[in-house]
């Protein structure tokens, strides 16, 4: 995924997560790139995100989701769809 | 563009004390050292709404204000005895920010809005009962369901809370008392109330109405449970303040359960009848993996010490448990870091059994991250030499004592040392240091086998984390398989790694 290409809606629900501006919401943003994406943050972006879009990621492979572009890649799998 | 400024906090026990005399929050694990030694955080974990009040009282001075809204998280624990560096960021009179940092690591984080102080005249309440709890309550995960209810009336001590507000400053800071005690109160409701003794607060947000009374009086509180998400065991709930039938204050607030892990299944054992009559000693026994091993030692009919320190329940529960085995367990409480506890119990062993025939060094302080940077490098030296004292001093004492061939040591390491962990760097250190000692004890002791386990990441107290708990192992698992391992033939003189495990 192109980091142009993260929702506008997940753009703002991560920048709000992480507590960074939305522009910084590039699908090649990583966990332990940011300071408030360690593992409290990462567990806060998994919930917050199935909150809002009403899916279940598999506990097993939550800790490998390190990346918004893996994140948008798995709530695909999931059955989200990004317009 | 705000300002920003730096600046250093550390809170003491002392601090603990105030705060749970204001608040009425009395969870065990910011105040008993015995309880919080059991949980992944080894030590006396601060109030989270203590540090986040430091933070607040390194804002700049709002007299004529008062809180509109607080966001408040806590992605790591924080501690008495650190020296926390505060980052505030002021975004004008009515916003502003502040981190409180261990070195990278954000303990505590904090948004705040303010908005014009208005005081007012709530009148005295008739006498009320208030129902603060005297122990946390003890729920089950049924009792934490959605819907799920709590509510009562609160009123902070006055006097400690007045303390507290003056030691950071905080009523001209925009925190006048009735909202200080809003912010004590989610602490009492996350620790003692709902989800109660297992919770660790994670997040608060709260909203405040344009009033502030003049006096500190009683509030109306109500606490309705959103979710329970049991894979992290998450517990989300609203949470809503009145002063005298009107809204005060209201929000959400995020915890994190401590899930008990002393319902898990045992392993069975392999059956045998090869360490009848054997002598084992484990060092730290009372919990995960050195309990399982001495269990599963009893079972197999060896009479094995348990070694503990400060947690005499806990040891004495893994003794209960060994029930009706062919072995027997015998409880011994010191430190295994101590020359002189090691050499009087090591003049016991060899009067009461000859010596011993298999040594089990498992004990390893708790495990809290840590980057390899200047302000933790006295806690990565302090780490390392604790670690490394509990397997170095049991085997240079123990090990002259296991005269015969068949005799086993078993050192606990970890996988880690093969993956590495960037935040983990003392307990790498230190189990790198383990086995470095094993590989040499080899060239010495001729008659003892050796075996070094690397397991992955286990299901103990420990490692009892929102994610940490997910893909780690039993270690009922770890311990049948060593067991399985010691009752094969030995190899003295050797070291041999046991690195493979099968999954859950």
């Amino acid at each position: 995924m192109p980091s142009q290409s993260v929702p506008e809606p997940l753009r703002g629900l991560l920048a709000d997560v992480f507590d960074i501006s939305p522009e910084q919401v590039t699908a090649d943003l990583a966990a332990g790139s940011i300071e408030r994406w360690d593992s409290f943050g990462h567990l806060q972006a998994i919930l917050a995100i199935e909150a809002e879009y009403g899916i279940q990621f598999d506990p097993q492979k939550v800790p490998n989701l390190t990346s918004v572009g893996l994140l948008c890649q798995e709530m695909q799998a999931k059955g989200v769809r990004f317009q | 563009m705000g300002s920003s400024s730096t600046h250093f906090v550390t809170l003491t026990p002392d601090d603990l004390l105030l705060f749970s005399e204001a608040s009425h929050d009395r969870n065990p694990l910011h105040l008993s050292a015995a309880y919080s030694r059991q949980t992944a955080y080894g030590r006396n974990v601060a109030f989270g709404i203590l540090g986040a009040l430091a933070a607040l009282g390194q804002l700049e001075h709002r007299p004529q204000k008062t809180l509109k809204k607080i966001v408040l998280e806590f992605p790591n624990p924080m501690f008495p005895g650190i020296s926390y560096r505060a980052e505030t960021r002021e975004g004008g009179p009515d916003k502003a920010a502040a981190r409180l940092y261990d070195a990278r690591r954000i303990v505590c984080s904090l948004r705040a809005e303010f908005q014009p102080r208005v005081l007012s005249d709530v009148g005295a309440e008739p006498a009320r009962a208030l129902s603060h709890r005297r122990d946390a309550a003890e729920r089950s995960d049924d009792e934490m369901t959605a819907g799920a209810q709590t509510n009562g009336s609160y009123l902070s001590s006055e006097g400690p809370l007045a303390r507290l507000s003056e030691q950071f400053h905080l009523d001209s800071k925009g925190v006048p008392l009735a909202q200080l005690m809003a912010l004590v109160w989610s602490s009492y409701l996350v620790g003692m109330e709902m989800p109660g003794r297992r919770a660790l607060l994670s997040r608060l947000l709260l909203t405040f109405a344009g009033f502030c009374p003049k006096q500190l009086i009683a509030v109306d509180y109500e606490c309705k449970v959103q979710s329970f998400d049991r894979r992290y065991y998450v517990l989300h709930s609203r949470a809503s303040l009145k002063l005298a039938d009107t809204p005060f204050a209201e929000g959400s607030v995020q915890s994190f359960v401590h899930q008990d892990l002393h319902a898990q299944p045992e392993v069975e054992p392999v059956a045998s009848a090869q360490m009848l009559g054997k002598t084992a000693m484990v060092i730290g026994a009372s919990r995960g993996l050195g309990a399982a091993m001495a269990l599963g030692l009893a079972a197999q009919g060896c009479t094995v010490y348990v070694n503990y320190l400060r947690s005499p329940a806990q040891a004495r529960e893994v003794q209960s448990r060994a029930g009706a085995s062919a072995g027997r367990i015998e409880l011994v409480e010191g430190n295994g870091a101590e020359r002189k506890w090691c050499e009087e119990f090591h003049q016991r062993m060899i009067g009461e059994h000859g010596g011993l025939d298999y040594l089990i060094c498992n004990a390893s302080p708790a495990l809290l991250p840590l980057w390899l940077e200047a302000e933790c490098s006295d806690r990565i030296l302090q780490y390392i030499a604790q670690a490394t004292a509990l397997v170095a001093v049991p085997m240079a004492v123990f090990l002259p004592a296991m005269k015969q061939t068949g005799s086993w040591a078993v050192i606990a390491s970890s996988i880690a040392v093969c993956e590495l962990i960037a935040d983990w760097p003392h307990y790498i250190a230190a189990k790198c240091a383990i086995e470095g000692l094993a590989r040499v004890a080899a060239l010495e002791y001729k008659q003892v086998s050796f075996l070094v386990l690397r397991p992955p990441r286990l299901l103990t107290d420990l490692r009892n984390t929102p994610l940490g708990r997910h893909d780690a192992l039993r270690p009922e698992v770890v311990a049948s398989q060593t067991l399985d391992r010691l009752l094969r033939a030995p190899a003295p003189g050797q070291v041999e790694v046991l690195d493979r495990f099968p999954s859950r």
